[in-house]
């Protein structure tokens, strides 16, 4: 047995493709030898931002002889009347090598066929494994693909190189014109020197010895490690959110030297969010805090390569950050000669999305949707004010030569403005929160203007967008709908701020025909329902609490922020045994009485004469008032209690009452109960879902 | 080592590497890309290995000559390589070399930018190169040009020379380079950089470069139904640099916008395909 190297060298991959076009071809390597019954024990995968590698255990020498079944002709066209065998069998016979003797008959689907059993001996693996080599490059994807020779092969990045060895075996492969061959490449430093390599062992040596960690998991380490050191006596440390970045530098790198750096003085007087965009975003590098978690002008950045001549590349980047940051400060200090609110007059030179109009456009249909805030959310008249107010200069910063520079800055921008201008805190924080979440990982906004402007921002890009006829079922999320759909749901579950969608989004879809024109306005209001619907699901899905959110879902998208305690309720309520006989009772009344309408009230006169029907009838007409008046104060938990208290006569009645009486009169009188009891349970849960 | 000697030394290397050394195009642009010795020459099958020096213009990147780090206009050293050769990388880090720097001392990296010119139809697969931190070149695979993917890969490697020269001279504002001993760039381009930007920010006659636009624009799409490559592509350069003064001006609303880079576009396609065609018959 020996192991099986593979590496694909190419130039520069995208630090955000690695990862999963590592993960990509260990899953081919690994289907390929399956699929060719080639023995093997684990697969790993490694990658640089120069190489794909994929590293096969404990490769068998040769694959098993294996016995397999071949279908051929049909039993009726496989033999004549006189049962002896027609040219089609024997001609399948000659072309599987079997004897026609030692053919049989099986039955599939109900028709007859002749089989043959032959042995396929064992083959080796080598051969097997260069046969399926060359179709490996063509078998990873990336988001973004390109050609660079005469062939028009694809890929994210021209290849240079393949390599393959299996054991001390050189496997022969072509690829986009690049033949393989038993050397590769380390670390660009200087004169690129070929490294020959004799066995998948050497491979890793060897790389180690040529400057490159193929493991990326080591060069996290590493990092890690490096960082710490140069940090900790100084009592300063990395931010809580470096994770993204520090994934993304692993994959920039072949051998990490970590280093720190000096900032101007100029870094500790801008905004932190510019710093971080300038270091993080530009440079790939990280802002350093001290214990207090304030920002220290220095900042951590990792080079590609040794520690040898380390100051000169520190100084570099020192002087680009030094640059970058005056440059911010030069755009700031420009930008704040002049008010946000002038701003808001240039917003329509910029376009808010093809065929939606301009950010002016948008603006304006904020403001509308603002100023009518009372006909879908609880506020009062002031809140509403400052609502409209943070609606008018929400996109004003997108005329800024800031954000023009620093697109992800949006919403920060505005609110650095405005704050050092003395505006109010309450649009300030508007301001910037409209666009959170962000991400799922990122908290929903703190404060109630910016949770309502969030919310009315994201449903009218989600309006919009439905109405331009985009269908969003697809995988591809090109004007990230689902972030807008999420960001809404999560605002408003995690808030419990109630918000009556349907109302806003009929709002919104007026508001874009009095701005321009919908294409597509159909069914519109149906569509966003829809959307929105379906990012709810998700959102209980990914929180694994569908099967409670299933007993709710039939709720008016009203109550949507009264589902986390309606959930909490009947979590609390989960143990009690009343609970499990009245999910039963609930599914009977609705099995029973499918296709009646519910009943709000029952009539005096009644047809209801058993003791179990009486008794039932007094508790359900009791229950309702105190049931309706609980889930006004919103109390679910006592909602379900009252609820439960009918579990008992239920059951009773159920046991002793035969509903479809021969009495038509009598029948219809025990129906109208039921429905009214469906009416009742229905106020609060669908309890039927929990069985 | 002075601005013009990293410049001759770049030019002379490229050239030893088989490429045509030729002058700026004499014509504004936005980019060297826009050269025809690049847009037109990237089209086809034919092979082509050029390196130049391209003036490259942009209004709205003016900052009256104050900011040390942007300029109305800049220096591009373009180089083109059609094929590409597979070594092509080496090739281009063998080039700083020769301007003192060492690659073992330095931190060079191949940072994912890919690249597009609307304007154009143009669009390519690459990186910036950061040398220590500091973007100094843009390398591209063109992918697509004249709104059709391109049959044979061209490489377009742009340095940057105003950041380059920065980095080799050490100096943390532009116009303190030295362009020839004794004289700096700000000697050169400071009062220069002043007036082009109170020009086009300030005193842009909007009228009559609206009026200027559409007659360069007729002038070219009557030379492309007269099949004249050259003449059309001229005029289209004019009309695109017109329509940056514009739009540095701050009087381009939105759709216009659109509909002028649709404008200019529908005539780079039409001198797009008429150079294929012309390929075509010889």
């Amino acid at each position: 047995m020996s192991d099986l190297l593979i590496e694909i060298l190419t130039e520069e991959l995208p630090a955000r493709f690695v990862d999963n076009a590592q993960t990509q071809l260990v899953e081919h390597v690994t289907a390929h030898l399956d699929e060719f019954f080639i023995g093997h024990g684990d697969v790993h995968g490694f990658s640089t931002p120069r190489r794909l590698v994929v590293l096969a255990q404990n490769i068998k020498e040769q694959t098993d002889a294996r016995t397999i079944e071949v279908k051929g002709p049909a039993k009726a066209s496989g033999y004549d009347a006189q049962g002896n065998p027609t040219p089609a069998l024997l001609g399948f016979c000659r072309g599987q090598g079997v004897d026609p003797a030692d053919t049989y008959v099986v039955d599939v689907a109900g028709k007859s066929y002749v089989f043959a059993r032959k042995t396929v001996p064992g083959q080796k693996s080598s051969e097997l494994i260069e046969a399926f080599l060359p179709r490996l490059p063509h078998e990873v994807t990336f988001p973004k693909m390109m050609h660079w020779e005469e062939t028009g092969f694809q890929f994210a990045r021209p290849i240079r190189g393949l390599l393959a060895l299996l054991g001390t075996e050189v496997l022969h492969w072509k690829v986009a014109g690049v033949m393989s061959s038993n050397t590769t490449f380390g670390l660009r430093v200087g004169k690129p020197k070929s490294i020959t390599v004799t066995s998948p062992d050497d491979y890793m040596r060897r790389l180690r010895e040529a400057f490159v960690i193929v493991d990326p998991a080591e060069r996290r380490r590493l990092i890690e490690r490096q960082a710490d050191k140069l940090l900790k006596p100084l009592g300063f440390k990395l931010g809580d959110t470096m994770s993204d970045l520090l994934d993304e530098v692993v994959n920039l790198v072949e051998y990490p030297s970590v280093f720190l750096g000096d900032l101007p003085k100029t870094a500790t007087e801008l905004p932190e969010s510019v710093v971080r965009s300038v270091l993080q975003q530009q440079m790939h590098s990280f802002l350093v805090y001290d214990q207090n978690g304030n920002v220290v002008p220095h900042f951590l950045s990792v080079r590609n390569g040794l520690t040898d001549f380390i100051d000169i590349v520190r100084r570099g980047n020192e002087s680009v950050a030094n640059a970058r940051l005056l440059d911010a400060a030069f755009f700031i200090q420009e930008d704040m000669r002049e008010s946000l609110e002038a701003y808001v007059g240039r917003l329509d030179t910029l376009i808010f999305m093809d065929k939606l109009g301009t950010m002016a456009a948008k603006t304006l249909r904020l403001e509308r949707l603002a100023a009518g805030a009372t006909a879908y959310a609880l506020v009062t008249p002031e809140e509403e004010a400052t609502l409209v107010s943070a609606a008018h200069l929400s996109k004003a910063d997108l005329a800024t030569s800031m954000v023009k520079e620093y697109t992800s800055l949006q919403g920060e921008i505005g609110s650095v403005y405005l704050s050092r201008a003395g505006g109010s805190p309450d649009i300030v924080f508007a301001i910037r929160e409209q666009y959170l979440p962000r991400s799922p990982l990122e908290d929903i906004p703190a404060t109630r203007a910016g949770r309502l402007l969030g919310v009315i921002d994201k449903v009218d890009t989600l309006t919009g967008i439905l109405g331009t006829g985009f269908n969003p079922s697809g995988s591809e999320d090109p004007y990230g709908l689902r972030r807008a759909g999420n960001g809404i749901v999560r605002t408003i579950v995690e808030s419990r701020e109630s918000v009556d969608l349907e109302a806003l989004v009929r709002k919104a879809i007026e508001a874009h025909q009095t701005t321009g024109s919908l294409p597509h306005p159909e069914d519109l209001q149906q569509r966003v329902m829809d959307y929105l619907k379906g990012r709810i699901v998700q959102y209980f899905k990914e929180k694994q609490l569908i099967r409670e959110y299933a007993a709710l879902e039939f709720l008016p998208l009203v109550e949507l922020a009264t589902i986390p305690e309606r959930m909490q309720a009947l979590h609390e309520a989960a143990g009690d045994a009343n609970l499990v006989t009245l999910a039963d009772s609930h599914r009977r009344i609705q099995n029973i009485t499918k296709g009646l309408p519910t009943a709000t009230s029952l009539p005096a006169d009644l047809l209801l004469t058993d003791p179990e029907e009486l008794a039932l009838r007094q508790a359900a007409e009791a229950a309702a008032p105190r049931i309706r008046q609980f889930l006004t104060v919103r109390k679910y938990a006592e909602a379900i209690r009252t609820c439960e208290e009918l579990a008992v006569p239920v059951t009773a009645f159920f046991d002793r009452i035969l509903v479809m009486a021969a009495d038509e009169r009598v029948r219809s009188a025990r129906l109208l109960l039921l429905c009214y009891l469906k009416y009742i349970l229905g106020l609060v849960c669908d309890y039927s879902k929990l069985t | 080592m002075n601005f013009e000697e990293m410049v001759s030394k770049l030019e002379h290397f490229w050239e030893g590497e088989g490429c045509t050394r030729l002058f700026p195009y004499d014509q504004e642009v936005g980019a060297g890309t826009l050269s025809p010795y690049t847009f037109l020459r990237v089209l086809g099958r034919k092979p082509w290995k050029a390196v130049y020096v391209q003036p490259s213009r942009r209004p709205a990147d003016g900052r009256y000559g104050e900011n040390p780090n942007r300029l109305y206009m800049h220096h591009q050293l373009q180089v083109i390589v059609k094929p590409p050769t597979t070594d092509i990388q080496d090739t281009y880090l063998r080039s700083f070399t020769l301007l003192g720097l060492k690659p073992a001392e330095h931190d060079i990296r191949f940072v994912e930018d890919n690249w597009e010119t609307p304007v154009l139809g143009a669009a390519g697969v690459g990186w910036e190169v950061w040398l220590d931190g500091m973007e100094v070149t843009q390398f591209t695979y063109f992918q697509q040009a004249g709104g059709q993917e391109v049959p044979v890969v061209a490489v377009e490697i742009t340095y940057g020379l105003e950041r380059l020269a920065m980095f080799v001279q050490e100096k943390e504002n532009v116009y303190e380079l030295e362009w020839h001993d004794g004289v700096t760039y700000g000697d050169l381009r400071q009062q220069v950089e002043r007036e082009n930007s109170i020009y086009s920010f300030e005193q842009a006659d909007v009228e009559a470069l609206v009026t200027m636009f559409d007659l360069c624009e007729k002038e070219s799409q009557r030379m492309i139904d007269k099949k004249l490559i050259t003449p059309a592509y001229e005029y289209l350069l004019k009309c695109s640099h017109t329509f940056n003064i514009l739009d540095a001006r701050g009087t381009v609303g939105v759709s216009q916008r659109m509909a002028y880079l649709a404008r200019v576009r529908r005539l780079a396609y039409g001198c797009a395909n008429l150079y294929l065609e012309n390929e075509n018959h010889e």
